[in-house]
């Protein structure tokens, strides 16, 4: 027969099991606004039944011994965790490349009157008044005006693209940082994680830890997750190892930290991601993958402004410079020269020639006159053939306006896929996530309901345990000579 | 399927967020009367939409040229006209002096009358437009007809000099030449008027009645046909200008639809977008309002 205390025991057990499980749902509840926590779980066993079989055993057997938490269990997916940092990345990417683009986009302020489209057309009109009316003082003017305002309408838009890659040179600075310092944490978190496990524990909260960190990450670069396993049972030991673009971040314990390079393109800095070697890093996500790939479309953009000024400049010269000037003067340069072949630069430098905007009867309207005649103020030939570029194919087969047009339309259909892209990716994220919710989240009124099943145990026990001690006074006290009657 | 507590929260977050941003969107486009404001919002649209400005633009200032061709050619017409007035004029002083019954002093009066016609004609082909000598070929800076004591002398510009044409683009590709030059039309006309002058004075009677009368005849009939050939110009660009505008008309049209909000559409757009924003704030709302706490003791 077991030992009088023996109920005893069995009570407390229950209530000490009662007592962690209510803990772990004050956990759950007080967590239930915790990013990235994952909720847990008692897990509840019978303690080992007594008595052991054998030949000699005098009692009935086997009598439960009571209960006890074998584990508090986190409720994960991990397949599911790392979809969502997959999808994480891309987010990232993309939602960084609309707002950049957005940006780019806002810098050329089309349609509108304001835009270059509008003042190329302008700056051609203003040619054609000038070659119905080559002498007059006014219509010259006018010309030096419109030509003006083209130039400062180049200026705008380049510089405001410029002015964006610098800031995301910084930010790609910035994240590389950010990724260092993460990478060092989760290494960290590796090794306790290791020896908590190694000891037979459940470390949730350094795992919920590092799931946020690994999110974090996630956002900034693409991620390969890789389980590490225990040599000698085959499982995985808790640590993980981070891989991107197939070059190591984390390894266990150890970090490869990462770095980048510049190299200048022009006036423009590009940076790529290295690892300590110097070799370059290839991304596929993430919001430095997004930076680089706005910052190479921008350049782009850049680019093929700087190709519309740099053969506007050089159309308007070359048929400027065959005409004569009202004063006589010939071989002037409407615009002052553009920089050399292939014109990067030149949006931002196109001006109007200083000696024509200091003296207006240096545009050459007309052509140079066959001697022995004199020129004449009428002839409007060169202000004519520079009025016509505008239905001229210069660029390629096409007119100037015809090429910006098409940038134009591919700056927004740029930006509205990358929209699209990020808007599509939304959706994505958004249902990953509500099934890791599902999974992993708390609902109060389920942990509510938990807790009084978990309290009334724990009333029930200490009935149980009320029970036993009545039952120990009924012996000791009521037993034998000298006892005190029950309920004295 | 399992819901957590954040994910209502999230879901009621997103939801709204998402009422309000259609809204913004609807109402933007109502507000501004645009249905693309920039180029994401329709990237080919976008491209269409700048070409036709430009190509009303470009029509707009090919109007412009039309207009000052034509003033040109009406301010031509009208110094032509008044030619022919003189030239008639100086027809009837011919046929005067013709008669043998005038005296010399009533004869030199008649030459002087011619001597008076010719500076006129004269002043006539010096006319300008707006600062510009109309008859000059393309030098219009320097009055083209002068009286020298050896004869007339025209230093315009001309065919044989190259520069005679005044030509302006009216259209793509089109170009018109709205300029007639004095030494087609007024040189022949002021030395036919020198030699009846000369003759006058001189008594040539039968030269009169036979040559300089004929020769007026024959300027009267050029002047005719130069006027006939400036009108039908004005007529054509006039007819220019009037295609041109419709083309116009058909670019806005055109413009119109590609860019701009339907407003009866935009409205509705407005309305739904402000009703599924409400029945949003109004789901949220409720989201909150019951859990277990409520219910237990």
């Amino acid at each position: 027969m077991p030992s009088s205390f023996f109920g005893l025991e069995i009570g407390y057990s229950a209530l000490a099991s009662s007592q962690i499980a209510l803990d772990v749902v004050s956990n759950n509840v007080s967590n239930i606004n915790t990013p990235g926590y994952a909720r847990e779980t008692v897990a509840f066993d019978e303690t080992v039944p007594f008595t052991l079989p054998g030949l000699d055993s005098f009692s009935p057997g086997q009598l439960g011994t009571g209960t006890t938490i074998t584990a508090i269990n986190q409720v994960r997916d991990q397949f599911l965790d790392r979809q969502i940092l997959a999808a994480n990345s891309d987010q990232s990417a993309y939602n960084t490349l609309q707002q950049v683009l957005g940006q780019a986009q806002t810098a050329f302020s089309e349609p509108s009157s304001s835009g270059i489209g509008q003042q190329l057309t302008n700056f051609f009109n203003a040619f054609s008044n000038l070659a119905a009316n080559p002498e007059d003082p006014g219509i010259r003017a006018t010309v030096v005006n419109q030509a003006v305002t083209l130039t400062n309408a180049f200026h705008n838009v380049s510089n405001s693209l410029s002015q964006l890659l610098p800031n995301l040179n910084s930010r790609i600075q910035l994240d590389v940082q950010q990724i260092n310092n993460i990478t060092t944490q989760i290494a960290t978190l590796n090794h306790q994680i290791g020896v908590s496990i190694a000891a037979g524990q459940h470390p949730n909260d350094l795992i919920d830890k590092r799931s946020a960190l690994l999110s974090q990450l996630s956002g900034l670069v693409n991620l390969q997750i890789v389980d590490e396993i225990n040599p000698q049972t085959g499982q995985p030991n808790g640590e993980i190892d981070v891989h991107v673009g197939g070059f190591t971040l984390v390894q266990g314990d150890t970090v490869e930290p990462l770095s980048y390079t510049s190299t200048s393109v022009g006036s423009a800095n590009t940076l790529g991601l290295v690892d300590s070697q110097g070799n370059a890093i290839p991304l596929l996500g993430g919001e430095v993958y997004g930076l680089l790939k706005a910052s190479a479309m921008v350049q782009g953009y850049q680019s093929q402004l700087d190709t519309l000024a740099y053969n506007l400049i050089n159309a308007v010269n070359n048929i400027h410079q065959t005409g004569m000037g009202l004063d006589g003067s010939t071989g002037t340069l409407f615009f002052s020269s553009p920089p050399p072949p292939p014109g990067t630069g030149a949006a931002a430098s196109i001006s109007v020639n200083s000696a024509i905007i200091a003296d207006p009867q240096k545009i050459a309207a007309a052509s140079v006159p066959t001697p022995p005649n004199p020129l004449a103020p009428g002839n409007g030939d060169v202000a004519s053939q520079i009025a016509n570029l505008a239905n001229t194919a210069v660029i390629g087969g096409a007119t100037l306006n015809d090429y910006y047009n098409a940038l134009i339309s591919t700056i927004g259909s740029d930006t509205q896929t990358a929209q699209a892209q990020a808007n599509n990716q939304q959706q994505i994220v958004s249902q990953l996530q509500s099934q890791q919710q599902s999974v992993s989240g708390v609902n109060m009124d389920e942990e509510l309901t938990n807790m009084l099943q978990y309290q009334r145990t724990y009333q029930a026990a200490a009935r149980v345990i009320n029970m036993a001690d009545t039952f120990l006074d009924t012996i000791i006290n009521g037993l034998g000579a000298g006892s005190t009657p029950v309920g004295a | 399927m399992r819901i957590s507590t954040q994910q209502i929260v999230q879901d009621t977050i997103l939801g709204v967020e998402d009422a309000y941003s259609r809204f913004g969107v609807a109402e933007k486009q109502v507000s501004t009367g645009k249905r693309i404001n920039q180029p994401s919002d329709d990237p080919v649209g976008t491209g269409e939409v700048l070409k036709l400005q430009q190509l009303n633009s470009q029509i707009n200032q090919y109007n412009n040229i039309i207009d000052l061709a034509v003033n040109f050619l009406s301010t031509t017409d009208s110094a032509l006209s008044s030619t022919d007035n003189l030239l008639q004029q100086a027809r009837t002083i011919a046929l005067q002096a013709a008669n043998s019954s005038l005296d010399d002093s009533a004869r030199a009066n008649l030459a002087d009358q011619i001597g008076q016609i010719i500076t006129q004609v004269i002043s006539l082909g010096n006319s300008s437009y707006e600062g510009r000598y109309i008859f000059a070929g393309q030098r219009t800076k320097t009055a083209p007809l002068a009286q020298t004591p050896s004869g007339f002398v025209y230093s315009g510009g001309s065919a044989a000099t190259g520069d005679g044409d005044i030509s302006l683009d009216v259209n793509v590709g089109e170009s018109v030449t709205i300029n007639v030059t004095g030494d087609q039309v007024f040189m022949p006309i002021l030395n036919t008027l020198s030699s009846l002058q000369n003759d006058i004075a001189n008594g040539q009677l039968s030269t009169i009645s036979n040559v300089d009368v004929a020769n007026i005849d024959t300027q009267l009939g050029n002047l005719l046909s130069v006027r006939a050939g400036v009108g039908a110009k004005i007529d054509m660009l006039n007819g220019e200008k009037l295609r041109n505008s419709q083309v116009s008309i058909g670019n806005t049209s055109l413009l119109a639809q590609v860019q701009d909000t339907d407003m009866a559409q935009g409205m509705v757009d407005l309305q739904t977008a402000q009703t599924a924003y409400q029945a949003a704030l109004m789901a949220t709302a409720h989201a909150y309002q019951y859990s277990l706490l409520d219910f237990l003791r």
